[in-house]
C-alpha cells in the first residue's frame, strides 16, 4: 500500500513543475537553515576528537559564589578545583586547565596572536590528541613548572614555516618556551580543548591564581565508567557545603556535567536545576518549530489551492470504499515524502555550506562536517515539517464527499 | 467596489483565511527585519564620540586586574591576596612608571590609564534611584590625558583635570543623552549625579558632573547604550588599583615594530606583569563583523522566506485564477473589460493584505504598549512598522500581477465551456 503511495506521491511532483519547485524550495530552504543549525551546535557541543572520551567526561566551566548582596558568575579558579575536588571516588582523572587567553609574541619583525591554555599532565591523558610530533609534557614538567609547550599545526606553521618544531624555542606573552610536541589543530568553538599552545599552569607569571576561588580555570573529570555520572555529581554537591567561602559569599554552585548541560545552565542562568540541558533543548526545539511556521503556511495554501487536482481522484476513491482515514494516511504520507525530498536535497545543500564555511577563515579551524547524528536530526526536522504542513489540507481533501469531488467542487 | 470585493473574499472564506494567516505571519517577519534594521542603520550614523585611528590599547594583566571575587588565603601566596580592600593603592609607583615608560617613546603622542577601553567587551554598569526615578548608564574609569588620547568631543562644560584635586566630590564627565535622562532641560554642568539613598550610591563620595560629551559609544558605531559616564580616577584610590589598560595616541605611522617596542619596555618594566599591545582599529574591525554577521544572516534568511512566500502566493492566486476560469468567464461575457477582472483580481489580494495587516498591526503595537521595545526608540519602531506595511502591499502587487494578467487572457467563450 505505502509502495503505492510513494508512486503517486512522485508521479504528482512530476506533474506541475512549478508547484514541485515552489514546495521543494521553501521545504529545502527551511530544512537547510535547520540542518545547518542543528549540524553547528552538534560541533560545538558533542564529542570530537580530541574529546574522544567524551560520554564519559564531565566538564565544569562556570561557578557561581552568591551573597545576600552580591554574585559572581564565571569560569571556577583553580583553588576551587584543586583543594576541594580531588580524590573524588569513580573519578578517574581530572585535569584543571585554564580558559584560552590571547598572547601575543613578536617574531621575527611580525606580531602573531595565539590562544595559549596552561594546564597540567592529566590533560593530555583525559583528551585524545594524535601528536603529529613529540608528545605531552609529564608530571614532573609540571612541578617543576618547565617552559614547555605542546603547540598546535597552525602555530608550528606561523612560526617556523613547515619544519619540524620540536625543542624549538617559542616566545610568547614575555615568555619562552621549549616546543615538546605538536597537536592537530582544535576548532575555536571546542572552547575547552582549543589553544594554539599548552604550557603548564605552573609557568604562570605568578602564583596568585592557586588561591581563587573563581576566575580564569576549567575542570575535566574523566569518570572510571560513565554510569557513575550522578554518584560524582552527589559527591561534588556535598563536597560544595566544605568550601570556605569569602565572607561575602554564603552559597556556591556548580556541577560537573556535559559541556552542553554546563552551557545551558549558564544560557538560562538557574544553578539549582537538574536539568538545564533538557530546558535549553526545549527551547531550541519551540525557536525551530516558530521557524517553521511561514514555510508550513506557505506549504498548506499551496496543497489546499491545489485540491481540486484531485478532486476527481478523491471521488473515484470514495466511491469505491476508501475511508476518510485512509485518504487522510495517504495525502499526509504524500506531504511527507515531499518533505523528505526536500530534507535530502536540504542535507546535500548543508554539507556543501558547510564545507564552504570550512575553507573560509571567518571560524578559526573550523572542521564543520556531516555525520549520521546531524543526518537523524535533518530527518526529524523533514518528517515534523511534513506532518505540520500536511494534516490540514490532508484533512480538508479527506473530508471531501464523493459526489462533490466527483462534480469538482471545492469551495 | 470594495464591499464587493469582501463579499467575494467571504464567499472563499477556507481558501482565503489561508494566504491571510500566511500574509499575516509575513508581516510579522517583514516588521521583525526592517525594524532591525532601521535601528541599526540610524544607530550606525549616530556619533562615536571619540577617534580610534593611531590610538594603540594595552591590555595590562596583574592579580589586582582581575576581578577579585573569592580569593581565598593560602599559606605562603597570602601576601598577594590582602582579605580587605586596601584603600590606598600597592601598585601606584608602578602604574605610574608603567605610564612614564610609554611617555617616553618616541612614537606615542599622549597615554592615559583607562578601563574598560572601548571595544574591550568589558562593561561596568551602573542602575539606581534618582530624583526617585530609575537611571542606569555604563561607565568607564580614566586618569586626566584620556580625552587627549581619545580626542573626546565635549559639548558642555570642561573635561576633568588637576583642578579638580582635593575636592570632595568625584569629577564625572556624561553624555549628552544621560544629561538630557537625568537632567530634561536644567543645566547639568555641577549638578551630582550620585544616587538617591546610600544603599543605590554605588561610589562612596558625591559624582560631580563637571562636563558634558557628544557620545562614548564604547563597543564602537554599532553601540546601543548611549548613557555612559567617563570618571576621574586618581593614582592612589582603591579604583586605581585594579586599573588593568592604558590607550597610547600614537604618531601616525606607528607600526608592528613599535608595538613590538613598547611590549619589550613594559615587560621589563613589570616582568611578572603581562602586556598586551594592539592598535585599536583591530578591535574595530573585530566589534564590526561581530554586529555585522548575525544581521547578515538574519537578512539572508528573511530574504529567503519573504522570496519562498512571494513564490507561493502567485501560485496559490493562478491556481484560483484558474479555479474561478468560468467565473471570470461570466464577468467578460456581460462585458467586463481585461482591466476590470486584473482589477478584481489585484483589488482581492490587497483587500486581503489589509485585513492580514491590520491584525498584524494589532499585534505589534502590543510593543509600545507594554513597553516591551527596550533600546528602540519609537519613531523607529512607527518607521519599521510603515516600511513593513509599504513592502508588504508592494510584495501583494508583484505577487498578483502575473495572475492577473494570466485572468485578463481569458477568452469569454472558451471559459464557458472550460471543464
Amino acid at each position: 500500500m505505502l509502495k503505492n503511495y510513494l508512486k503517486l506521491s512522485l508521479k504528482i511532483l512530476g506533474r506541475r513543475k512549478f508547484f514541485t519547485f515552489v514546495s521543494l524550495f521553501g521545504i529545502g530552504f527551511t530544512l537547510l537553515v535547520l540542518t545547518l543549525a542543528a549540524a553547528m551546535l552538534d560541533h560545538v557541543f558533542s564529542s570530537y576528537p580530541p574529546e574522544s572520551r567524551g560520554d564519559r567526561t564531565l566538564v565544569i566551566d562556570n561557578v557561581r559564589m552568591q551573597g545576600k548582596d552580591s554574585m559572581s558568575t564565571g569560569p571556577g579558579g583553580y583553588a576551587f578545583y584543586d583543594r576541594y575536588m580531588r580524590g573524588i571516588p569513580q573519578v578517574e582523572r581530572l585535569s584543571i586547565a585554564s580558559q584560552p587567553e590571547t598572547v601575543i609574541s613578536y617574531w621575527k619583525g611580525a606580531r602573531l596572536k595565539s590562544l595559549i591554555k596552561r594546564t597540567d599532565a592529566d590533560f593530555f591523558r583525559i583528551l585524545d590528541f594524535e601528536f603529529i610530533e613529540g608528545g605531552p609534557f609529564g608530571e614532573a614538567d609540571v612541578s617543576e613548572g618547565r617552559f614547555v609547550a605542546v603547540i598546535n599545526e597552525s602555530t608550528r606553521t606561523k612560526f617556523f614555516g613547515g619544519g619540524s618544531a620540536l625543542g624549538q624555542a617559542i616566545e610568547a606573552d614575555g615568555q619562552t618556551f621549549r616546543v615538546v610536541g605538536v597537536v592537530p589543530d582544535v576548532p575555536i568553538y571546542r572552547l575547552m580543548t582549543t589553544g594554539d599552545l599548552y604550557v603548564p599552569v605552573t609557568t604562570s607569571k605568578t602564583d596568585e591564581y592557586k588561591t581563587r576561588l573563581r576566575g580564569g580555570f576549567f575542570a575535566l573529570f574523566l569518570l572510571k565508567d560513565k554510569d557513575a555520572v550522578e554518584s560524582v555529581q552527589q559527591e561534588f554537591k556535598a563536597r560544595l557545603a566544605r568550601v570556605e567561602l569569602p565572607p561575602q559569599f554564603d552559597r556556591i554552585y556548580a556541577v560537573p556535567e556535559t559541556f552542553f548541560g554546563s552551557f545551558a545552565r549558564l544560557f538560562i542562568g538557574d544553578f539549582q536545576t537538574e536539568d538545564a540541558g533538557s530546558r535549553l533543548m526545549a527551547i531550541l526545539l519551540t525557536a525551530a518549530a516558530l521557524f517553521m511556521i511561514l514555510p508550513a503556511v506557505n506549504l498548506v495554501n499551496l496543497n489546499v489551492s491545489r485540491a481540486l487536482e484531485r478532486a476527481s481522484e478523491i471521488g473515484v476513491r470514495r466511491a469505491f470504499g476508501a475511508s476518510a482515514r485512509d485518504l487522510l494516511l495517504q495525502f499526509l504520507f504524500e506531504n511527507v515524502v515531499i518533505s523528505v525530498v526536500g530534507g535530502v536535497l536540504a542535507l546535500a545543500c548543508s554539507a556543501l555550506v558547510l564545507a564552504l564555511l570550512n575553507q573560509s577563515d571567518l571560524i578559526p579551524f573550523a572542521h564543520f562536517s556531516m555525520n549520521w547524528r546531524i543526518a537523524a536530526w535533518g530527518f526529524a526536522f523533514a518528517l515534523a515539517f511534513g506532518v505540520i504542513s500536511g494534516v490540514w489540507p490532508a484533512w480538508r481533501l479527506s473530508r471531501l464527499t464523493p459526489i462533490q469531488a466527483l462534480a469538482g467542487g471545492v469551495k | 467596489m470594495i464591499r464587493h470585493l469582501f463579499k467575494l473574499i467571504w464567499n472563499r472564506r477556507r481558501a482565503n483565511a489561508l494566504v491571510i494567516a500566511e500574509i499575516f505571519v509575513c508581516f510579522l517577519v517583514l516588521f521583525a527585519v526592517s525594524t532591525l534594521s532601521i535601528y541599526s542603520w540610524t544607530n550606525y550614523y549616530k556619533p562615536l564620540g571619540f577617534a580610534y585611528e593611531n590610538v594603540f590599547s594595552v591590555d595590562v594583566q596583574f592579580p589586582e586586574s582581575k576581578p577579585d571575587a573569592g580569593r581565598i588565603s593560602v599559606a605562603g601566596t597570602a601576601a598577594a591576596a590582602p582579605a580587605t580592600p586596601l584603600a590606598e593603592n600597592p601598585n601606584e609607583s608602578r602604574q605610574r612608571a608603567l605610564l612614564a615608560v610609554v611617555k617616553s617613546d618616541p612614537a606615542v603622542a599622549e597615554a592615559a590609564w583607562a578601563s574598560p577601553l572601548p571595544f574591550s567587551h568589558s562593561n561596568e554598569q551602573r542602575s539606581f534611584a534618582f530624583r526617585k526615578r530609575d537611571l542606569s548608564y555604563s561607565m568607564g574609569r580614566c586618569t586626566d590625558e584620556y580625552k587627549s588620547v581619545l580626542g573626546i568631543d565635549m559639548v558642555r562644560g570642561r573635561w576633568f583635570g588637576p583642578e579638580d584635586d582635593g575636592g570632595s566630590y568625584e569629577a564625572v564627565v556624561i553624555t549628552e543623552a544621560l544629561a538630557k535622562r537625568a537632567f530634561g532641560e536644567e543645566d547639568p554642568i555641577g549638578q551630582s549625579i550620585t544616587g538617591d539613598t546610600n544603599a543605590d550610591r554605588g561610589a562612596d563620595v558625591e559624582q560631580r558632573v563637571v562636563g558634558v560629551m557628544r557620545a562614548f559609544k564604547q563597543e564602537g558605531e554599532m553601540e546601543t547604550e548611549e548613557a555612559y559616564v567617563l570618571t576621574r580616577v586618581l593614582y592612589p584610590s582603591r579604583q586605581m588599583r585594579r586599573m588593568g589598560s592604558m590607550a597610547l595616541r600614537m604618531k601616525p605611522g606607528a607600526d608592528a615594530s613599535v608595538e613590538a617596542r613598547l611590549a619589550k619596555a613594559l615587560q621589563a618594566a613589570a616582568p611578572d606583569w603581562s602586556f598586551n599591545v594592539e592598535p585599536m582599529v583591530m578591535g574595530a574591525e573585530l566589534n564590526r563583523r561581530l554586529y555585522m554577521a548575525p544581521l547578515g544572516v538574519g537578512a539572508m534568511v528573511a530574504l529567503f522566506l519573504i522570496l519562498m512566500v512571494a513564490l507561493g502566493l502567485s501560485g496559490v492566486l493562478w491556481q484560483s485564477v484558474t479555479t474561478r476560469i468560468r467565473e471570470i468567464g461570466v464577468r467578460r461575457a456581460l462585458g467586463a473589460s481585461g482591466a476590470d477582472v486584473k482589477r478584481q483580481v489585484i483589488g482581492e489580494l490587497m483587500v486581503m493584505a489589509t485585513i492580514a495587516m491590520l491584525a498584524g498591526i494589532a499585534v505589534v503595537l502590543q510593543f509600545p504598549f507594554l513597553d516591551l521595545l527596550g533600546p528602540v526608540p519609537k519613531s523607529v519602531f512607527f518607521a519599521g512598522l510603515s516600511l513593513t506595511i509599504v513592502s508588504l502591499y508592494g510584495l501583494a502587487l508583484v505577487c498578483g500581477l502575473h495572475p492577473a494578467r494570466l485572468a485578463t487572457t481569458v477568452h469569454p467563450a472558451e471559459a464557458l465551456r472550460y471543464e
